[in-house]
């Protein structure tokens, strides 16, 4: 894959080019595409950490095991917790992230236990919790990547609601809530928007008005600008309204 | 300039209304999808989320502003923020009538507004009349309701004064007819 890419700094100076083929609307700012930062080579090296077990990695698998068995518990505890109680939950939850010596298998975890048993209610949770781990949210989003571009390319002709849609939706709108610089969340929200299906591209306008500033104005008129899809438009202008009023 | 969430304003229906919570925005769909396709989608967006299909699904009744209101801090009571972004699913009785379903009111247990928990309603349904009533929503082209953080925010005050139990601030509701004291 051309590892061509839109950088925050080509969009905040204006040099991005403009796509020269009419009818083709620049929703991908002229570049070929993604990966976000930090690119496919840190999928690689994540790719690369399935080597053999030696006894020692085996007894630390199963540590890691009971930790993961630990944690899906702390998730669920949270997940059914009455109200008053949540905020409770939320931070224990986050405090074991924050410990875990598997961080993407406990996001993982994390995700799927919210996606699948957290009822109307369960991406907000996990996007509450992730926005305080914008770092690792946009390390998993790399690592999942390879396995949903090519998914997000064939939804787009003909839209389908996919739940794997809502692990991204709570993905990029904790990345636009974190507290990472705007250099940072850039790369990844607007690849997404560029390059995902309907469903990305809204949760990624979205996020980016999360992220708020005079990039995320800017970014969402260029959206307005050449976004073919009526949907997208009205969603990007709803939001730069919000962040403008 | 943002202004608070009423009735007529962010759902443009007549009362009384049932809400249905969105997980979010995408769960409505998008136009280009075919109808028929989408109204399939939305039995899984929108109805079949966990607990389902053990529980019923959840929609909460409003007739004013100010349940309308109790109903946005009670949601958004089980957030970080109370006053995050929220989506709604609106239908009206008639919808309901029309496919022959009848929601129970049944208090939401895990609120902690009184007046918020009695809104809330259980609706048991087959696919058969989940379907049926997604197609008739659909063919309404009945809008989703969005609710900015913006706009929510602007409920804060008064919810404070009032000492709403939503608020987790708050110890003590002085709104006549809920009165409610945190415990």
């Amino acid at each position: 894959m051309t590892a061509l890419r839109v950088s925050y700094d080509q969009f905040e100076t204006g040099s991005i080019r403009r796509a020269a083929t009419s009818g083709n609307r620049d929703r991908n700012f002229g570049m070929d595409v993604l990966p976000f930062n930090p690119p496919y080579g840190a999928y690689e090296a994540l790719s690369r950490n399935t080597q053999p077990q030696t006894d020692a990695s085996a007894a630390s698998t199963r540590t890691g095991i009971l930790d993961s068995t630990f944690f899906k518990q702390a998730v669920e505890d949270m997940i059914r917790s009455p109200i008053r109680d949540r905020a409770t939950h939320l931070d224990r939850v986050s405090k074991e992230l924050a410990d875990s010596d598997a961080p993407l298998e406990a996001i993982e975890t994390l995700i799927q236990e919210c996606v699948q048993r957290g009822g109307t209610d369960g991406l907000d949770i996990a996007v509450d919790i992730l926005c305080s781990f914008g770092d690792l949210a946009i390390k998993y989003a790399v690592r999942i990547l390879p396995g949903d571009i090519s998914r997000w390319d064939a939804a787009r002709e003909f839209p389908r609601f996919d739940r794997k849609d809502e692990v991204w939706y709570i993905l990029l709108r904790a990345v636009g809530r974190s507290n990472l610089s705007v250099n940072r969340k850039f790369p990844m929200l607007s690849d997404c928007v560029a390059k995902g299906n309907e469903s990305i591209r809204l949760a990624s306008i979205q996020a980016i008005g999360d992220m708020g500033g005079p990039t995320a104005v800017r970014l969402l008129k260029h959206v307005i600008e050449n976004e073919v899809d009526a949907d997208i438009r009205e969603a990007a202008s709803e939001v730069l309204d919000d962040l403008e009023a | 300039m943002a202004q608070p969430p009423t009735i007529a304003h962010s759902i443009g229906l007549c009362t009384p209304i049932f809400l249905r919570k969105l997980r979010n925005s995408g769960s409505f769909g998008f136009t280009s999808t075919p109808q028929t396709q989408r109204a399939r989608d939305w039995l899984d967006s929108i109805w079949r989320v966990e607990p389902h299909p053990e529980s019923p699904f959840s929609l909460f009744l409003v007739n004013t502003d100010d349940d309308f209101h109790r109903v946005i801090l009670g949601i958004g009571s089980k957030r970080r923020s109370p006053f995050s972004d929220a989506y709604f699913l609106p239908i009206l009785p008639c919808d309901l009538d029309s496919v022959g379903l009848t929601p129970t009111q049944i208090d939401a247990a895990e609120l902690d507004c009184p007046i918020a928990k009695r809104l809330h309603y259980h609706l048991e349904s087959n696919e058969d009349q989940l379907l049926k009533l997604c197609t008739r929503l659909l063919l309404q082209q009945r809008p989703k309701v969005t609710l900015k953080e913006k706009a929510i925010t602007m409920l804060g005050p008064k919810a404070t004064e009032d000492g709403c139990l939503s608020l987790s601030s708050s110890l003590r509701c002085i709104v006549s007819g809920c009165d409610a004291i945190r415990r």
